[in-house]
């Protein structure tokens, strides 16, 4: 199919109008117009000529109407291997489509005839190959770049319509590929895949869960392995502990034990019994030595005894000799202490006398002092009482007078100052002064004034005239002061300090005041006689009083005429004769005393030498008999020897015949420790025995062998579960990468002639370049320059509007290839390229158009004036 | 005359963790229920004893709950003397368990936890209690001289024989070691035999009662007991297999060839529709079949499997026959096919065991999805 003409009529800007477009060519024709002639317009009428049903009333056909309204009509004229033939709708008004020969007019088909008929034209579907042809203004890519659901409705479109066409192209390509069943078989895949896997491969989903549950189960089964292993160990230990229990407790064991016991007891117990016995035997030789001394002494006793008994004798004879002589001194002696005692009793008799005589004289003159001083005293407390009292007669009547020398002064101020206010009062006062001339008196008051003298009077005063009248006489008032108030006053105060001081009068004060003063010094005279008596105070002179009182008790001497110190001359005669006599005495006794104790001194020696002789009688033994007994103790001597010697052999033979009492020792301590050990080992071994067995019970009553085992099934079925969705995923991954292969190396073939058409006009833009085809989208997916290969979306706008427009001429010529020649239509493209670019663009462009209908619309007339192709009439007339 | 029942392997408490947990509580349930259908399989057999030869209990400290419920199942029966020997899951060293069994045990419970006899009335037990999980050696060898006068001796044992080594059976532990002419040796009339959980007879008066309740998928006969009689000392036991089973455990193999119809041979191989829900199948697919073939066998799996109490197919070891028409389904040209043929290649001659599994998975989706079109 080509397009030759384009009529549009009541189109948006061209309202009311007929818009015309003819002498479009076979290869490149040149739309280039300037903005707002409508270029668009004609681009969008056309597109819906193609791709709008009459009968719609969507966006697309609305946007085509005029603000004006009315029916929208487009027509264009076609020519296709069966002819030209002009396609004419109309929407919103006036609906309809219809299809004629061009030159006939001859109707071939309306309305949904006409649409089948385009439809037949464009492709299977309306939305079919045609679709792939169509730039749009500032289109870069070859698909739709939103992501709304109708842009992805869009996508899926466009790449069914290249699957089907490069399928029509490429033949049985649906067989190639697999096609619709290919991809419901590999979306079954992906979507069991995806259940168990996650986009890179890991597990997720069931596999996921039964790996975590082979996890789990593992874990909780470790555990449980450790608890039964711990169980089984103490069991085997309870076991070995039971089993060793028995062992301690077999009868058989136990009276080896007791056997081993008794035996070191035994050995033990004779070897003690030995060594008592050597005990003894040593202790029999000790006596028999010690008794084999004894005779050897008992025979030197017998020798010595018979020399002591003589020696003895003869000393009791010496000291019989001195004591008989040394009695009869002592009894001289004793009679000459007793003369010269008599004497000194004598003379200390008389002494003794005089010495009474004195101390009663001195005793007499004693109580005669103790009584003047009792006296003495008594006299000075009387005295003293009587200052006592008039310092406190003195004292009361000071106390009773309130004539202080204070309250005087102050009645003594007070009385100055009445008297100054009188003085001044009397001074102001008025008075009155007559000079008798005659007989004739006045009288004031009564009274006659005296003759030249100054009478004073108060206020008023009133004379008496006789024969006259009564003469009235006033002071008068108004006077500044009143000094008889201030007199008042004064004296008011004088009464008050007189009334303080008990007075009446300033004269009855002053009395008052001496009578006090007076009365004051005499308490002070009578207070310092009373200290002066009694310096220690009254009460102490009264104690002392009464105590010389007491001593004054007279004595009850005998009477005696002679005074103490006729008695002292007395004595001292008498004490040269007494001390004579008492020394005489002294001596006398003196050698008494040495007499007695050499009389004393020779009977002990004579009663020591009588015992000694005694004993050494006694000691001796009778004599007659001595030398027997001599005799008998030498024999006794020799038997002790023999006994002796005897013991020391006997002794000598038990030490050579003793058993180790050391090694008996020790085995019995080594087995009463090892019975002490078995038994102790027994109570652990009970000890441990209750405490297994507490753990064993407390970890039986859980079952935990039970729930290991079932852990351990579980963990079994878990695994199993766990491998074969393993499996599962290695064969659907397997199947997924199979199936992607397969598709992959149908899709090289199913691309090949895609890139036949596409490599040469690229190459027109970059020498050596190549572009990769996405198997999904069947689109370009990289461009690859030399050794660099480069994402597409990566690369810059205008390579990418470059490479979409390539790509649009290659699937137009593979269109053209199989018969259906599809008009390329742009619309502003290659906005993006810059002058060299748009240069090589123009001239793959002409290369497409050799045998391929390319129609451009654009605005940019300077830049596509090197284009070349046909410019196309363009005419808009009038109203319908 | 003596009459009693053999059971062994009741492995009460054994946890089933690997089933979904409603099959669990059913399969614990049935475990413990089992003492009951003991008791009466040994009423209706005339039966006073039963004898359990080890591994009653499944773990050697089993839940409280297990242990109270088990003495009091066996307390209900109390017509009946219950006699439990220690196994290899519940020996002796598991002191706690026989701690408590010995402390709440009901009068008509013997614990058979030493060797020597136990008087039957009318009988004499010779037991051989397994004092650790593996003994290493002969624990039947004291019965040769057991002294038991006159009475007919029955001996209790726990453990594989010498010359018994069934494979997958055979545990962890060294090879069997109670002689398998024990019964001979020890003058025996009856060796009753615990730790097979198949019912087995090693000499005529020597046999494995196996468990009373399966629990594996292993090819054992149905899960039961032995009912035996014995008329005087020296007569022979008589013995009859008793079933106490309430679940079944079906392995159901499918060895498939090309070509083959493996729909119809997988419906035929299930069992009756009534027994179902009291059935966990497991079903093993091997051999060959095409891609459609395979896709169909999937969907009669799928619609079969709910019938059933448990379920599961394994078609791991079904290998993909390289079938043209499979392919053409999947498509006939173009890319779908490429990749079709290649997953088919890669499962015949991938690289390595995986390599073939993942393509041959990854050929299987690929055909599904093309059906599901």
């Amino acid at each position: 199919m080509k397009l030759r003409a384009l009529s549009l009529t009541n189109v948006r800007k061209f309202a009311g109008k007929t818009a015309s477009l003819s002498g479009i060519g076979d290869g490149i024709t040149v739309v280039s117009e300037a903005n707002e002639f409508g270029k668009s317009t004609f681009f969008d009428a056309l597109h819906a000529l193609f791709f709008e049903r009459f009968g719609a009333t969507g966006k697309p056909v609305k946007a085509l109407q005029p603000r004006s309204g009315g029916s929208v009509r487009v027509a264009v004229e076609v020519q296709t291997g069966a002819g030209r033939f002009v396609i004419e709708k109309r929407w919103l008004a006036q609906k309809g489509a219809s299809v004629r020969e061009a030159e006939s007019g001859r109707l071939i088909a309306s309305d949904g005839e006409a649409e089948a008929w385009i439809a037949g034209l464009i492709g299977d579907d309306r939305d079919g190959p045609a679709g792939l042809l169509w730039v749009r203004q500032g289109l870069v890519g070859l698909e739709p770049p939103g992501s709304s659901a109708a842009d992805k409705a869009e996508k899926a479109r466009l790449a069914e319509t290249r699957r089907d066409l490069l399928s029509s192209v490429a033949g049985e390509i649906d067989a190639m590929t697999g096609g619709q069943r290919m991809d419901r078989v590999l979306r079954r895949c992906r979507e069991e895949l995806d259940a168990l896997t996650t986009p890179t491969g890991r597990p997720s989903g069931a596999w996921k869960a039964a790996q975590d549950e082979v996890k789990d189960l593992g874990q909780a089964h470790d555990a449980l392995a450790a608890q039964c292993a711990a169980l089984g160990d103490a069991l085997r230990e309870r076991g070995e502990v039971m089993g060793e229990i028995a062992r301690l407790d077999a009868p058989g064991a136990r009276a080896r034990r007791e056997r081993d016991l008794a035996a070191a007891r035994q050995e033990a117990r004779l070897a003690e019994d030995h060594a008592a016995k050597v005990g003894r035997a040593e202790q029999a030789l000790k006596i028999a030595v010690l008794e084999h001394g004894e005779t050897g002494r008992e025979r030197d006793a017998l020798a010595e005894a018979a020399r002591a008994r003589t020696e003895a004798e003869h000393a009791r004879r010496d000291a019989a000799e001195q004591a008989a002589g040394t009695a009869c001194a002592a009894t001289q002696a004793e009679r000459e202490r007793d003369l010269a005692r008599a004497a000194h009793e004598e003379a200390r008799g008389a002494l003794r006398a005089l010495q009474d005589a004195l101390g009663g004289a001195h005793r007499r003159e004693t109580a005669e002092r103790d009584a003047a001083r009792a006296r003495d005293l008594a006299d000075r407390l009387k005295a003293a009482e009587g200052h006592r009292a008039e310092a406190e007669k003195a004292a009361a009547l000071v106390q009773a007078n309130p004539a202080t020398p204070a309250r005087l002064a102050a009645a003594e101020a007070a009385d100055g100052e009445v008297e100054r206010l009188r003085a001044a009062l009397a001074a102001r006062r008025p008075s009155l002064r007559i000079d008798y001339c005659g007989d004739l008196r006045v009288a004031l008051g009564g009274r006659d004034l005296p003759h030249g003298r100054d009478v004073p009077f108060d206020e008023r005063a009133s004379l008496e005239l006789p024969g006259i009248g009564c003469l009235q006489i006033s002071a008068g008032t108004g006077r500044a002061a009143d000094p008889a108030a201030d007199l008042d006053a004064a004296t008011a105060r004088l009464a008050a300090a007189l009334s303080a001081c008990g007075a009446e009068t300033i004269e009855t004060a002053r009395q008052s005041a001496e009578a006090r003063t007076a009365d004051a010094a005499r308490e002070r005279l009578a207070a310092g006689r009373l200290d002066a008596v009694a310096p220690d105070g009254l009460e102490a002179l009264r104690r002392a009083a009464a105590e010389a009182a007491r001593a004054a008790t007279p004595a009850a001497e005998p009477p005696d005429s002679r005074s103490a110190a006729q008695i002292e001359a007395e004595l001292d005669a008498a004490a040269a004769p007494a001390a004579a006599a008492r020394a005489a005495f002294e001596t006398a006794e003196r050698d008494l005393a040495r007499a007695r104790e050499n009389s004393a001194a020779a009977a002990a020696t004579l009663a020591a030498a009588e015992r000694a002789c005694a004993g050494a009688l006694t000691a001796a033994g009778p004599s007659e008999t001595m030398e027997a007994r001599q005799r008998e103790a030498a024999e006794r001597e020799r038997s002790a020897a023999q006994t002796r010697a005897k013991c020391q052999a006997d002794l000598d033979e038990l030490i050579a015949a003793a058993p180790d009492l050391l090694s008996a020792r020790a085995n019995l301590t080594r087995a009463e420790a090892a019975a002490k050990a078995a038994e102790k080992r027994r109570n652990q071994l009970g000890e441990r025995r209750s405490a297994l067995s507490a753990e064993i019970g407390a970890q039986a009553s859980q079952g935990v062998e039970e729930q290991r085992d079932e852990l351990a099934g579980r963990l079994a079925a878990a695994s199993e579960r766990e491998a074969r969705l393993a499996g599962e995923v290695a064969a659907l991954t397997r199947l997924r990468q199979v199936l992607d292969e397969a598709r992959s190396a149908a899709r090289d073939a199913y691309f090949g002639p895609v890139q036949e058409e596409l490599t040469p006009l690229l190459n027109i833009l970059h020498a050596d370049a190549a572009l990769s085809f996405d198997s999904d989208s069947m689109l370009p997916r990289t461009l690859s320059r030399g050794p660099e290969e480069e994402g597409l979306e990566t690369l810059s706008g205008g390579t990418q509007e470059q490479i979409a427009i390539l790509t649009r001429l290659a699937f137009a010529r593979l269109f053209a290839r199989q018969g259906r020649q599809m008009p390329i239509i742009l619309d502003d493209a290659l906005v993006y390229s810059d002058d060299s670019r748009i240069v090589k663009m123009f001239t793959a462009l002409n290369r497409a158009a050799m045998d391929q209908q390319i129609i451009v619309f654009s605005c940019r007339q300077l830049a596509f004036e090197s284009l070349g192709g046909q410019r196309p009439d363009i005419s808009v007339t009038g109203a319908l | 005359m003596i009459r009693f029942l053999h059971a062994s392997d009741l492995h009460l408490g054994k946890p089933f963790g690997g089933f979904p947990e409603d099959v669990r509580a059913r399969l614990r349930q049935s475990r413990q229920e089992v003492i009951a259908r003991l008791a009466g399989a040994a009423r209706e057999g005339g039966a006073a004893h039963v004898l359990l030869a080890g591994d009653t209990f499944d773990q050697e400290t089993p839940a409280p709950t297990t242990i109270r419920h088990a003495l009091n199942a066996m307390q209900a029966a109390s017509d009946l003397t219950w006699v439990l020997l220690p196994g290899n899951h519940d020996s002796l060293a598991a002191s706690e368990l026989w701690r408590v069994l010995a402390a709440d045990r009901p009068g008509n419970v013997i614990l058979a936890t030493d060797a020597a006899p136990v008087d039957l009335g009318g009988a004499v037990l010779l037991p051989a209690p397994c004092p650790v999980r593996h003994p290493g050696r002969d624990l039947t060898e004291w019965m040769d001289d057991a002294e038991t006068g006159e009475a007919i001796r029955i001996g209790l044992a726990h453990g594989g024989v010498h010359d018994f080594r069934p494979g997958e059976d055979a545990g962890p532990g060294p090879a069997g070691v109670i002689a398998p002419d024990r019964a001979e040796r020890a003058n025996l009339a009856y060796l009753g035999l615990g730790d097979w959980h198949g019912r087995l007879r090693i000499g005529p008066a020597t046999w494995y009662s196996g468990t009373p309740e399966a629990d594996s998928f292993k090819p054992h006969a149905p899960a039961g007991a032995l009912l035996v009689g014995i008329a005087a000392p020296g007569a022979r036991a008589e013995i009859a297999e008793v079933e106490t089973g309430a679940l079944r455990w079906a392995r159901i193999g499918l060895d498939l060839v090309a070509g083959e119809d493996g729909v119809a041979r997988h419906d035929a191989a299930l069992p009756p529709l009534a027994e179902r829900a009291t059935t966990l199948a497991d079903l093993v697919v091997t051999g060959r079949a095409g891609l459609a073939a395979r896709a169909a066998l999937m969907a009669a799996i799928r619609a079969a499997a709910p019938d059933f109490l448990w379920h599961r197919a394994d078609l791991g070891g079904l290998a993909v026959s390289q079938e043209l028409a499979d392919l053409d389904q999947i498509a006939t040209s173009g890319a779908l096919r490429r990749a079709a043929e290649t997953l088919a290649q890669e499962a015949a001659e991938g690289a390595d065991a995986a390599a073939r599994h993942a393509a041959h998975a990854a050929l299987a989706r690929l055909f599904e999805y093309r059906m599901e079109e």
